[in-house]
């Protein structure tokens, strides 16, 4: 479903990410890790199509985002870090404007079931501007969701919500990557990408320093134990400790 | 105040220094110097007119300052208090706040430190004011010395202001304010009562010289008749180092009461920093009232694709509708200012012209495009979500510069119209407005809107010495106008075209520039387009 071959970003004379390649089928989590500067922001941001890549090939659903990007972004639903809404839109509006954007026919049944699943029912006609970070960043979520998309891509998709919140969006991940669709999580919480994640990519300097299954990752690095943890593997992997 | 604040005021004024040498070195930061100080040349102009005019040539403006300078500024601190501006003079940056709140300081060092490290920016003020004013006072030291002792009483009393609400409890404090306020406008109405009595209403002169006489008005201007009297003082001994030395002794006296008073004012000076930071994020993000709460019982029907430009066409006209309160208010404010130059013209004909000019130009459109932002300029934060989508790069385009352009026609085809009634009641104008006002707001905001993405920057004050950031916004500025002109000019040069081939025929001449404005229309938002595809948000989005 996302298919990324030999792909460079390069911002000026530095490097963000080079040589990159992996896969990510339908039905598969990556958990992208990586230290500070790494190249993971850069890398979804380039999937999603909002950053030219330097060099290489990336697909979505079939399409290249550089050569095809409506179709392929049409496919995709990109969560940032700190997502900014349109202050002075409803959340409701929110969804009416993703609909329209994403061509979605019906969507007040589906945006009801979404604002019901977040918690978002008694917000749904206040100003985003109005809203806290935790509830800006479900209203997000609920847009990403919104035209069922193939490929999610999610950056720190924690930051700011409580426990329910986050239990809400992991059950959510695990249901649309059961239902067929592609996902990415990028983010620094071990234990988010150990609970929900297939895969792994550990990036490192904008280098690939592992990619598979993540049952695979103990093996990959000589000298761990096979029940070592996540973060064991992670600082092997990036400090070689 | 503890060594660390003054180490960080120190810190703070060696990074200014630093960012401004470091402009300094490079081509574009020399560039941008220059235009920086070749835009600050007109402002020492007055300085320059007052070293080669003859006192008798300037005396006029002096005789001015000397009867305005106390009303104009007790006018100011009138304002402010009214306005509650007490909590404003406690706001810190959020950094200082997030720092020095939470830092082991007392609150009087952290006051100390606020008074101090605003200090430069007071004598910035001050010398800045004192160069552009040189020709309406003798000397320009005392000038220079009293406009500093003014400005810093007008920052104390409102410091002091805001700490005594601190001291006492919510209701006692607007007890006392509207007291306070009402009873100045009991004496200010006592003091024009009596001037009233005396003088014509157009009298304005004479009334304001009525007010200053009277019990009521010498009491209200006494503190600010000092720091005038220092600014205009006729000579340097004893006048103009007498007031000056007073008004050091009202300034040392407000701080030394700022000092005493050491409320508990951490918690008001948070939330009002919180709030300044929040309004101006709002402001810059394109919500250009700065209003936390948005009117969101305006609804529009379900957007329609529109290729594509449907969706985003209906999200920025939602926002528009839900911010033009301010908008519309500037509108009116704007063609008020431009009924009044009309009117020093003698017939109707030219009145109407002279205004169609002012209001159209100088008035709204000019000033609209380029200093509210609209389109892409105000979406700068999200454009990465708008590359996001799955639109065409020109549906985007088309979707964001139209709706401000319809909404700012709209403003001006009923003001045109008002404005052609009451001046001359030509109905012409009327038609004229309807046919080229959308074309020409959308010429604008699209000129502006490619600017900006050519040259990517963010509508924000710069820090102290960020001349780079200052000058940018200057150049660009300066950039649009010949931008503008030149698009003007080849729209008035093919009708003019039209005009001498039909054998003077205004429809023809009418026609011809209606076509090349919207021939250019197309060209500018095919250009903007490019200028959204290439633009990398990466690397091009101007920081905070």
């Amino acid at each position: 479903m996302i298919q990324v071959v030999d792909f460079h970003k390069q911002y000026r004379e530095t490097v963000a990410v080079s040589g990159l390649s992996f896969d990510v089928p339908g039905g598969a989590v990556l958990g992208l890790l990586g230290p500070n500067g790494a190249g993971k922001t850069t890398t979804l941001r380039v999937l999603a199509g909002i950053i030219p890549p330097t060099r290489g090939r990336l697909l979505v659903a079939g399409h290249d985002v550089s050569a095809d990007p409506v179709a392929a972004k049409g496919q995709l639903a990109y969560v940032p870090d700190d997502p900014k809404l349109f202050d002075t839109l409803t959340v409701w509006e929110h969804f009416q404007f993703i609909a329209a954007a994403y061509r979605v026919a019906d969507f007040s049944a589906a945006t009801t079931k979404l604002l019901e699943q977040f918690e978002l029912v008694e917000k749904r006609d206040t100003a985003a501007q109005e809203l806290s970070r935790g509830m800006r960043q479900k209203v997000a979520v609920c847009c990403a969701y919104l035209h069922e998309p193939r490929a999610i891509l999610f950056d720190e998709p924690l930051t700011g919500l409580d426990p329910r919140a986050i239990r809400t969006l992991k059950d959510s991940i695990v249901a649309r990557s059961a239902a067929g669709a592609a996902v990415i999580v990028s983010s620094h919480l071990l234990s988010l990408v150990e609970d929900l994640c297939s895969h792994l990519l550990i990036l490192h300097r904008g280098r690939s320093l592992f990619c598979g299954p993540i049952a695979g990752a103990r093996s990959a690095f000589a000298g761990l134990a096979p029940d070592a943890s996540l973060e064991e593997v992670f600082f092997r992997a990036t400090e070689g400790g | 105040m503890q060594r660390a604040l003054w180490t960080l005021m120190k810190l703070r004024w060696r990074a200014a220094g630093r960012r401004l040498l470091r402009q300094g070195k490079t081509v574009r930061g020399v560039f941008a110097l220059l235009v920086w100080l070749g835009m600050m040349s007109p402002l020492c102009c007055g300085f320059i007119g007052a070293l080669v005019q003859s006192d008798a040539l300037m005396a006029p403006a002096r005789q001015f300052t000397c009867e305005f300078a106390p009303l104009g500024m007790f006018l100011m601190w009138l304002l402010a208090l009214a306005l509650s501006a007490g909590d404003k003079a406690l706001v810190f940056s959020m950094a200082e706040v997030d720092f020095l709140f939470a830092a082991p300081f007392k609150r009087r060092d952290l006051i100390a430190y606020k008074i101090l490290s605003s200090a430069p920016n007071v004598l910035l003020l001050a010398l800045m004011f004192s160069i552009m004013g040189r020709f309406s006072y003798h000397f320009w030291i005392a000038g220079f010395v009293g406009l500093v002792l003014g400005i810093g009483f007008l920052q104390y009393s409102l410091v002091a202001w805001a700490l005594t609400r601190q001291t006492v409890a919510e209701r006692a404090y607007n007890l006392t304010r509207k007291l306070l306020l009402c009873g100045v406008l009991v004496a200010v109405a006592a003091g024009l009562g009596r001037a009233l009595a005396n003088r014509e209403l157009t009298d304005w002169r004479g009334l304001a010289a009525d007010f200053r006489e009277s019990w009521a008005g010498s009491c209200l201007l006494a503190p600010f008749e000092v720091f005038s009297r220092a600014v205009t003082a006729e000579r340097m001994f004893p006048d103009a180092a007498g007031w000056c030395l007073t008004g050091l002794a009202i300034d040392v006296a407000l701080v030394v009461l700022v000092m005493s008073l050491d409320s508990n004012y951490l918690e008001a000076a948070a939330n009002a920093s919180r709030k300044r930071y929040e309004m101006a994020e709002r402001v810059l993000r394109g919500n250009w009232s700065g209003m936390r709460k948005v009117r969101v019982k305006l609804r529009l029907p379900p957007p329609r694709w529109l290729a594509g430009a449907g969706p985003v066409a209906w999200r920025q006209t939602l926002h528009l509708l839900r911010t033009s309160v301010n908008l519309l208010n500037a509108a009116l404010v704007a063609a008020g200012i431009c009924v009044v130059v009309p009117l020093f013209h003698d017939t109707p004909g030219t009145r109407l012209a002279v205004w169609i000019v002012t209001d159209y130009l100088a008035g709204i459109s000019l000033c609209f495009a380029c200093f509210l932002p609209f389109g892409l300029r105000a979406d700068v934060d999200r454009l990465d979500a708008f590359k996001a989508q799955p639109l065409p790069e020109l549906a985007t385009v088309v979707g964001e510069l139209v709706p401000p352009a319809i909404l700012m026609s709209l403003i001006e085809i009923v003001l045109l119209s008002a404005g052609a009634v009451i001046q001359a009641g030509q109905w012409l104008v009327v038609p004229a407005a309807v046919c080229f006002a959308p074309p020409a707001n959308l010429l604008l905001i699209a000129c502006d809107n490619l600017l900006f993405l050519l040259f990517p920057y963010r509508t924000a004050m710069g820090a102290a010495g960020d001349m780079q950031s200052a000058a940018r916004q200057m150049l660009l500025m300066m950039l649009r106008v010949p931008v503008f002109m030149s698009l003007a000019g080849a729209v008035g040069g093919a009708g003019a075209l039209a005009w001498v081939v039909t054998g003077e025929s205004w429809p023809a001449f009418a026609a011809a520039a209606w076509f090349v404005l919207w021939c250019e229309v197309a060209l500018l938002i095919a250009a903007c387009t490019w200028a959204f595809r290439r633009f990398d948000v990466s690397l091009e989005t101007p920081g905070e």
